[in-house]
């Protein structure tokens, strides 16, 4: 998306204004295919495959195929029948001894209606290890072109030299922030408001909030002078309301891939980020490496792989080097009249309701802001605080 | 002065009563002198006076040898074809005298009212030449006779060459396009790039109009002797300035050849709306029926559905590999140094090939040969400079022109660091130098550089050039016989360097060569025939260059993706031949040849699979200059008019073209980063026929005109690229891209008005282009080996263009454009891995984006008229996209935390209002 980036640095020059808007395409076709997605790692333990179909670009909505017969393959000529756990999630237990680097798998599944699809072996190919996560505060352009810039910082891997002259990766990112809420919690209103005489609690301050980058990442060394990846880009997390206020850890968890694999991963990634415009390359269906046996014309969607992983936990701390623009609570500077009538909008079960009290004392005044600002787990967090934290 | 004794001396001739020439005689020695020498050693030597100018007879050699000779029988060869004539009076006064034929008789005028009682009713042969003339001369319209030949000199049975130039009164600029339209015969010729016509008459009066695109229409009776010609020059017709005609030629729509023919003239589109004030001849051909591009502010041009790189732009016979200027907001031809350009989108005459599409012919202006005068102007984002004038008043002239565009000063202005880190330039010189060596030779050198540089944020680096430069030599052997040879050369080259991921850094550098020499040679050995042939060769050289690690953290492996040689050549030969009055045929064949050369190493894969690395079975070595492959082949080129009416016409075409290079481009529009490349061992040279069928009609009475085609037209050997080529990563391009055949069909309706206050068009054109790329094998297949439409697929588009002239000072323009929306990709369905969305994609372009439609309007205000005035400007206020309507400039989709959404993006969302000035010395009139 060069040459849009030339635009908005361009155009304001020009006069111009362009604009962006949301679109949705009419599309009248919507094909169900089936959508088999799972791999094996080396690690002892249950691996899992999951059964979909893919639905229709307006309407989303995810639908499980249930009741399928699932059976994976290695090239030593061990099968590993999987089981049904949730519908469309199927699970079988590897022991450590059937998942070394080096072994092919490849999966059979049988649908209830006795269609059977199969992939090709997939190889497990050595991981190098990660060496080193870093960071670095950055600005950079939102995905809207037109829209303001985005402060956050890039994280960056750098991989230990491959045992194969190639190395193909993938990587997943586990992320876990620890978020702070504004206020202390004192004085609050339960029908009355109660003056707790300047005691404050810290007790709904602290919260931890984890998720998954939903971005893909893929990288592989070749064209790259050696096999060993120095400094490159994994996720640019944002600034967001609370991610980088404190604390922020990301376990990065990294798959070999095998050519072909990466030939896949590497073509969805570039599907979901830039295509369609101008000047780039046009958007392309990507079929993965399982076919319908009894009708090989059938387009099946997902792949099936096998792979090593390797992971490493990052850590950043905001010492406050860097200047982001965080949310910040402001209280609402309430008339006494005002916070008494909102205080009355408010039922007894939300109580209670906590309450600013800047002067101290017993006859307030008091002031009202959002109750997030004292329980943070109103933001949806949580006052576990994880093991890894350090 | 000399004007005033002409004129006195006419009128006295008119008042003598004396009948017959002086005649002279004379004694001399006279071996190949000027005209001057030997008029003066005549003075010095006999009893006669000379009155001439000596410009009009620069040029003209003199030899007479012996005694008695006859002065007037003398002139009367030396001046026979220079458009001068000579008078002797009783004092033995010589009068030279150019483009009227003074006569010192007074008719015995005859009241040809009397009707029957006229005893010489009918018949005038009773009068002499002169009389004639004179009384022709009094006809209404036909101003003056112009006499060609000698009277006598003349084999019977056999036609008679005529050929001139016509050229601008006030400039001396040799006029193209211009058109002498035989009444009697119904015929009409025009003028080549050098402003010379051949005409192939039978004797006999005729009489002729001239015309030209904002010329005064001239009308001169042709007295036709014998083979000779005669020179025309062409005052400015004030009023017609900023008519938007597109031909030049108004006999051509319906007795021309032409088909799939547009011709532009710069002075025409002046006031044409523009986006950003930028005036731009390339943006206006995009209003043509049959052209079309990508997208809006994308660069190349997609002529009757085919791909951007089926078409050839030259300028001055040089080619320009990269068109635009910021990736197609501009064109790289600066308004100021083009007249015009030609556009054939079909029936392509046999001297055009390399490309299959089209050919834009666009030719620079000349300098002034009368006096020296320069023009600027500025707009929001460029200003620009021209200046032009005689070398040697008459003989030479040059023009030089310069644009920029200031917007990098304005980024060092703003305070955004990155902004100010970024820059945005582009600027571009030509200059032209003309020689008229004499009658017979013309020469003209151009000089041509375009350059582009961008920087943003410091991290991405797109610079690319144009250069190119020509000799033009333009040689009359004899009245029947001329050639034009050119030499040329022109190079393209691009340099890339991209770090936004500093481990990924790289910086790419590209250049094409290309030398060529060409000649070629019109031939008029009788009437009814007109014979093109020549001859051309080019050499390209290519250095695709090599991608090297650029910044300090880059590990990017350098990959040189190779140099590359080829050789292309042409013979080709045309016979324009009229059958009848109303049947007019062309016969052309053109044979291309092409020779692939080394050093290079050719791998020979598996038959049967993919022309990958993993199945190569061998390697050949080719050394330096060695042939690798030659390809070669015919192209016919054939079309006939049929005249079913007076004012209209049918006519029929069938082309076939090869080409023998192509573009490296995976992306929808062009980018700057797109390689040109050599058709090679493995990629064959792509060829098209194009067969087309069109009614044309004149309505004189409104000024108006109307076109009608439809064509088919099917391409084999097209080159498509694999999902997901990345052409930085091979430097083999077979196993990147595979080649399938397309075919395109359309229909294309156009009405114009050519005349009036109101002056435009309005054109509708069905198009269609599809794309098959199908092979036994699957890895051969692009779309599963279906039919898909072409990135430029856009089945319906309506363009008009008005002006309309309040009066001398004011006027308004406007344009209205739609066009269905390009083909896309869209995600047809979604689906879910691990918690991220991802999109299942429609076959190739299945789904178009949003429809197109804008309307512009511009308004025009000329400084006063004063004829006396150092210098004239004028404003140019220009509302683009007055509606504000959010035209998509490109749809995409992208995955936002695990979900995806569509985004549609327009650059011109909202009306453009730009306000731009001009100035050029002298006053409105002025050229």
């Amino acid at each position: 998306m060069q040459v849009i980036r030339l635009l908005k640095y361009w155009l304001p020059v020009a006069l111009l204004t362009g604009c962006i808007e949301p679109f949705n395409p009419d599309i009248e076709e919507s094909k169900e295919l089936l959508v088999i997605s799972g791999k094996i790692t080396n690690l002892e333990g249950y691996h899992y495959l999951e059964i979909s179909w893919s639905t229709s670009y307006d309407n989303p909505v995810i639908v499980r195929e249930k009741n399928c017969s699932v059976s994976v393959y290695d090239d030593k000529g061990n099968v590993f029948q999987y089981q049904e756990y949730l519908p469309g999630f199927y699970r079988c237990w590897f022991a450590q001894e059937y998942l070394s680097v080096g072994n092919r798998f490849r999966v059979e599944v049988v649908t209830k209606e006795g269609k059977t699809y199969a992939s090709g072996f997939d190889e497990m190919k050595p991981c190098p290890g990660i060496e080193n996560i870093t960071y670095e505060a950055k600005t950079i352009e939102s995905d809207d072109p037109f829209m303001n810039c985005v402060n956050g910082i890039q994280l960056y891997i750098y991989t230990e030299a491959s045992e194969d002259d190639v190395t193909n990766l993938k990587w997943e990112i586990d992320e876990t922030w620890e978020y702070h809420a504004s206020y202390l919690i004192s004085d609050y209103f339960d029908g009355t408001i109660n003056f707790m005489e300047g005691m404050m609690s810290d007790s709904l301050f602290v919260c931890f909030k984890n998720g998954r980058v939903k971005d893909m990442m893929t990288m592989s060394t070749r064209n790259y002078a050696s096999n060993k990846i120095n400094k490159g880009p994994l996720t640019f997390v944002a600034d967001n309301k609370e991610k980088l206020q404190i604390k922020y850890s990301a376990l990065v968890r990294q798959f070999s891939l095998s050519d072909s694999a990466f030939e896949f991963w590497n073509k969805m990634q570039q599907n979901l980020q830039d295509a369609g415009g101008l000047y780039d390359a046009q958007p392309i269906r990507i079929i993965g490496n399982i076919r319908c046996v009894s009708d090989p014309e059938e387009r099946v969607l997902g792949y099936f792989w096998a792979t090593e992983i390797k992971e490493k936990r990052f850590f950043f701390r905001n010492t406050g080097e860097i200047p982001f623009d965080f949310y910040k609570c402001q209280p609402y500077d309430y008339t006494p009249e005002q916070l008494e009538e909102h205080l009355r909008t408010f039922t007894e079960d939300e109580y209670p309701i906590y309450l600013i009290n800047e002067s101290g004392l017993a006859e307030g005044p008091w002031d009202l802001t959002d109750q997030e600002c004292f329980d943070c787990t109103k933001g949806g967090g949580t006052l576990e605080r994880p093991e890894f934290w350090q | 002065m000399n004007k005033i004794i002409l004129f006195l001396t006419a009128l006295f001739l008119y008042l003598s009563v004396s009948a017959n020439d002086t005649i002279i005689y004379f004694n001399g020695n006279y071996r190949d002198v000027s005209f001057e020498d030997f008029a003066f050693g005549l003075e010095q030597h006999g009893n006669v006076k000379f009155w001439f100018k000596p410009l009009w007879v620069e040029g003209i050699r003199v030899t007479a040898v012996g005694e008695k000779i006859s002065l007037n029988d003398l002139l009367e060869q030396v001046l026979a074809g220079t458009g001068l004539y000579f008078y002797i009076d009783e004092n033995n006064n010589v009068f030279i005298t150019k483009g009227i034929q003074l006569s010192a008789t007074l008719p015995e005028y005859i009241d040809h009212t009397a009707g029957k009682d006229d005893p010489n009713n009918g018949s005038q042969e009773g009068l002499t030449n002169a009389e004639l003339n004179y009384k022709e001369g009094r006809r209404n319209g036909t101003s003056e006779t112009i006499t060609i030949g000698i009277p006598g000199a003349h084999t019977s049975g056999r036609t008679a060459v005529v050929n001139g130039k016509v050229t601008d009164k006030e400039t001396g600029e040799a006029l193209i396009g211009a058109t002498i339209y035989i009444e009697e015969l119904e015929k009409g010729y025009a003028t080549d790039l050098n402003g010379h016509f051949i005409m192939s008459l039978s004797p006999g009066t005729y009489n002729a109009v001239i015309n030209c695109m904002g010329m005064e229409e001239l009308h001169y009776k042709l007295d036709v002797n014998a083979a000779g010609s005669f020179e025309v020059e062409m005052g400015r017709k004030l009023i017609a300035i900023n008519e938007v005609t597109i031909k030049a030629n108004k006999f051509d729509n319906v007795r021309g050849l032409q088909m799939g023919y547009d011709r532009l003239s710069f002075k025409t589109i002046k006031e044409i709306p523009a986006v950003m004030g930028e005036r731009d001849l390339l943006k206006v051909a995009q209003m043509l029926p049959g052209v079309q591009n990508v997208g809006e502010g994308s660069s190349g041009f997609n002529i009757r559905g085919s791909a951007a790189d089926q078409n050839m732009f030259f300028i001055n016979k040089v080619p320009v590999y990269n068109t635009s200027h910021l990736f197609g907001f501009f064109s790289a031809f600066n308004s100021e140094i083009v007249n015009d350009f030609s556009l054939y989108k079909c029936n392509i005459p046999a001297k055009y090939g390399g490309r299959l599409a089209s050919f834009f012919d666009i030719t620079s202006r000349q300098g002034n040969m009368k006096r020296y005068t320069a023009r600027g102007g500025l707009s929001p984002i460029t200003g620009h400079l021209a200046a032009e004038g005689p070398i040697v008043k008459d003989k030479s002239s040059f023009i030089i022109s310069a644009r920029t565009t200031y917007s990098d000063w304005i980024l060092s202005k703003l305070h955004d660091a990155d902004l100010r880190k970024s820059n945005a330039s582009f600027y571009d010189i030509a200059g032209n130098i003309s020689i008229e060596l004499d009658s017979r030779n013309f020469i003209r050198i151009f000089g041509y550089y375009s350059d582009d540089d961008f920087n943003l944020a410091g991290t991405n680096r797109y610079g690319y050039f144009n250069t190119g430069a020509s000799v033009d030599w333009n040689h009359q052997f004899s009245s029947k016989l001329s050639a034009n040879t050119t030499a040329i050369v022109a190079r393209y080259g691009f340099s890339n360097t991209d770090t936004t991921i500093a481990r990924s850094g790289l910086s790419h550098n590209y250049q094409i060569d290309h030398y060529e020499l060409k000649s070629d040679y019109t031939w008029v050995p009788m009437e009814k025939h007109l014979f093109n042939f020549g001859a051309n060769i080019i050499r390209y050289g290519l250095d695709r260059g090599s991608v090297i690690p650029a910044g300090s953290e880059s590990e990017r492996t350098p990959e040189a993706l190779g140099a590359e040689k080829g050789v292309e050549s042409a013979l080709y030969f045309s016979d324009e031949y009229q059958l009848s009055n109303r049947f007019t045929i062309y016969l052309g064949l053109r044979y291309s040849m092409y020779g692939y050369l080394g050093a290079a190493d050719v791998y020979d894969y598996n038959p049967g699979s993919p022309k990958t690395e993993n199945y190569v079975t061998g390697t050949k070595s080719f050394s330096d200059n060695q042939l690798v492959k030659f390809y070669s082949g015919p192209e016919f080129r054939l079309a006939a008019n049929y005249r079913t009416g007076n004012n209209s016409s049918v006519k029929l075409s069938y082309n076939r073209t090869r080409q023998y290079l192509f573009m490296l481009s995976n992306t929808i529009a062009l980018s700057p980063t797109d390689q040109w490349k050599l058709c090679d061992y493995h990629m064959e040279p792509p060829l098209a026929d194009q067969v087309s069928l069109g009614y044309y009609k004149d309505m004189p009475k409104s000024g108006m005109n109307f076109s009608s085609e439809i064509y088919y037209k099917k391409t084999l050997n097209l080159v498509e690229y694999k999902d997901g080529a990345d052409f930085l990563s091979a430097d083999k391009i077979e196993s990147l891209a595979l080649q399938g055949e397309q075919s395109a069909y359309g229909l294309e309706l156009m009405l114009r008005k050519n005349s009036g206050k109101l002056t435009g068009w309005l054109s509708y054109c069905y198009s269609r282009s599809e794309i098959l790329v199908n092979s036994p094998y699957f890895w051969g297949r692009i779309n599963d080996g279906l039919k898909y439409p072409s990135n430029y697929d856009k089945p319906h588009a309506v363009n008009g263009v008005m002006n309309l002239r309040l009066n001398r000072q004011l006027s308004l323009a406007a344009n209205i454009v739609y066009n269905t929306g390009r083909p896309a990709t869209f995600p047809i369905s979604i689906y879910n891995i691990e918690g991220i969305e991802y999109m299942h994609y429609s076959a190739r372009n299945e789904y178009r984006i949003p429809d197109y439609f804008r309307a512009d309007l511009s308004i025009n205000i000329e400084g006063n008229l004063k004829a006396k005035k150092f210098a004239h400007s004028y404003w140019m206020l220009n509302f683009y996209n007055i509606t504000g309507r959010k035209n998509a400039y490109s749809v995409y989709f992208v995955s936002e935390n695990g979900r995806i959404n569509g985004y549609k993006m327009s650059i011109f969302g909202t009306p453009i209002v730009t306000l731009s000035w001009n100035i050029k010395l002298g006053n409105y009139a002025s050229d």
